[in-house]
């Protein structure tokens, strides 16, 4: 794994010293120390680092975002005495997971509107745009949201102050995110960012693929696809345990 | 050492699943019960999504119940006849669990109906337990007991349908044993547990079974119900992690087999009044968790897609 990174890391800087001066002004190139995440029986998340390429006095901001979900986030109240959910709000087209990491404070790389309009920032991802119905919830739009965001930064799926940026030397950058292991599984966009002036001169973007392998992608699949079979082989397995755990114990 | 589990989409520590399962097993087989009514709490505060700990959970009884049921067989512990009528209300019971499980689930108060069901639950039986079995005890150490009849006769005695089982040496109503097996088959389902913490306390004092009879014919039917449960969780909601219930179980099922020797060297009351503090104890937890302010008002269920 950290050979690989290693390699690819050459590469870029490789790439880096062949451009040469002549390059100045052009390209943002980026890579990631890995193209596909294997979730194995073994998995206990993993760190990807995401390098590149820009220009000399290139503001860099680059964002992970996950496959999209519905979160259904409910308030509780208290009803004569016990705590109970009461109001709810349903966000939509959310990602899964999101994180963020720039060269300086997002709002002194570019303007806010800037920000809206590139989607930068959590709090430009989620709007009231992800609400199922707009109605009267916009009101406590703010703090379920903000709920939300809790919620998915304790398990450590969102990230809403940007991660710092290496600038190894003038132009080379590397930042390195962590995949904890209770990610979904799919496709993850990788999206640098370059700015100049406050204004958006470059973006580039990869994808990284999320996926289960090994036995517990075939159970995983196994019990989606094959449900009733799954459910008697359950069964069976839990039958034949339990008799041999006897047998076993009445020779002791 | 870390294992990642397919269904809870997770990972755990081995030795942690294994140690639980062998702690509750051991309880387990010490008391005489399935266990699910510790283990469920437990899976969903180590952080596996509650619906996954309760399709998971049931898996797992299916097999402590096989194996505890084998050893009470041997040992002709088992009304089949009682069984069987438990079996046919637990089958009708737990189907509907299921069903509401799910519709409580999209509502966003599984959470609070299964906390709820706890409290209440174990709360009446942990408390009549811990009466009956002090009292035993108090008995027993001020005079020799009395005999008295064999069980008291009521109302439940007038219904119609009445059946002869005879290893139980009773004649009542089959409804009443259908009626219990339909209730408990319902918890079974949404609370995760076997259900033998309820479904044997009604056999000794509501149909008046002896108390060997009523554990060993319980787990007989439980076997069963939880297997439906499992296999109606797989098919509809797909939560049973068989990688997580094999854990489980083997922890459980070494654990079981220790508490059992164990529980031979207790007197029956006392195990019973141990019981009944244990109950109490998960009772008090879930009281906890129901009127103190949670420390996030506000909690987030998310859906793929």
């Amino acid at each position: 794994m950290n050979r690989s990174i290693f390699t690819k890391f050459s590469i870029a800087l490789i790439i880096l010293f062949l451009l040469g001066p002549h390059a100045y002004g052009t390209a943002l190139i980026i890579d990631s120390s890995t193209s596909e995440v294997k979730v194995s029986s073994s998995f206990i998340g993993t760190d990807v680092m995401v390098f590149g390429t820009a220009n000399d006095k290139d503001d860099i901001i680059v964002v992970i975002t996950g496959p999209t979900e519905t979160a259904i986030v409910r308030k509780k109240r208290r009803v004569s005495g016990i705590w109970i959910n009461k109001e709810k709000l349903e966000f939509r087209g959310i990602p899964g997971f999101y994180a963020i990491a720039s060269t300086r404070p997002l709002n002194e790389i570019t303007e806010t509107n800037e920000l809206k309009k590139q989607k930068i920032g959590i709090q430009n991802v989620i709007t009231t745009a992800s609400l199922s119905s707009e109605d009267e919830n916009i009101k406590t739009f703010k703090s379920f949201k903000d709920a939300l965001v809790r919620g998915q930064k304790t398990k450590g799926l969102y990230l809403d102050t940007p991660l710092e940026i290496d600038v190894v030397s003038k132009r080379l950058f590397k930042t390195t995110f962590h995949f904890p292991n209770n990610m979904a599984t799919g496709i993850y966009t990788v999206k640098v960012f370059a700015f100049q002036k406050k204004r958006l001169v470059s973006m580039v973007s990869k994808n990284i693929s999320v996926e289960k392998i090994g036995i517990g992608a075939d159970v995983f699949k196994f019990a989606k696809e094959q449900s009733a079979l799954y459910g008697l082989l359950a069964i069976l397995i839990a039958v034949v345990s339990g008799w041999i755990a006897s047998v076993i114990f009445r020779k002791i | 050492m870390h294992i990642y589990l397919p269904i809870a989409e997770m990972s755990v520590n081995i030795f942690l699943i294994l140690g639980m399962g062998g702690a509750v097993g051991f309880l387990s087989g010490l008391f005489g019960v399935g266990g699910g009514f510790l283990m469920t709490p437990l899976l969903i505060f180590i952080g596996v999504p509650p619906p996954v700990a309760v399709g998971t959970e049931a898996n797992q009884i299916v097999a402590s119940s096989v194996s505890g049921v084998l050893a009470h067989w041997r040992r002709a512990n088992v009304d089949f006849k009682m069984g069987f009528v438990l079996l046919l209300g637990g089958f009708v019971g737990s189907s509907l669990g299921v069903i509401l499980f799910k519709y409580l689930q999209n509502l966003g108060q599984l959470d609070l109906v299964i906390k709820l069901s706890y409290v209440i639950f174990l709360g009446i039986i942990g408390f009549l337990m811990l009466w009956e079995s002090s009292r035993t005890i108090i008995r027993s150490r001020s005079a020799a007991a009395r005999r008295g009849k064999l069980h008291q006769h009521n109302w439940l005695h007038g219904l119609p349908f009445k059946i002869r089982f005879r290893k139980s040496k009773l004649y009542i109503s089959a409804i009443l044993p259908f009626l219990i097996g339909a209730i408990v088959g319902v918890l079974s389902a949404i609370m995760g547990v076997g259900g033998g913490f309820i479904m044997v306390p009604a056999m000794i004092y509501l149909l008046g079974m002896p108390t060997s009879l009523a554990i060993g014919t319980s787990l007989f039917q439980i076997i069963f119900v939880t297997a439906n449960v499992t296999f109606l969780q797989a098919l509809t909601v797909q939560t049973v992690d068989i990688l997580l219930a094999v854990l489980l179980l083997t922890g459980a099922v070494i654990g079981a087999q220790f508490g059992s020797k164990y529980s031979v060297r207790m007197k029956g009351e006392q195990l019973r009044a141990l019981l009944a503090l244990l109950v109490l104890g998960v009772c008090v937890k879930m009281i906890f968790d129901l009127t103190v302010m949670p420390a996030d008002l506000y909690s987030i269920a998310l859906l793929m897609g």
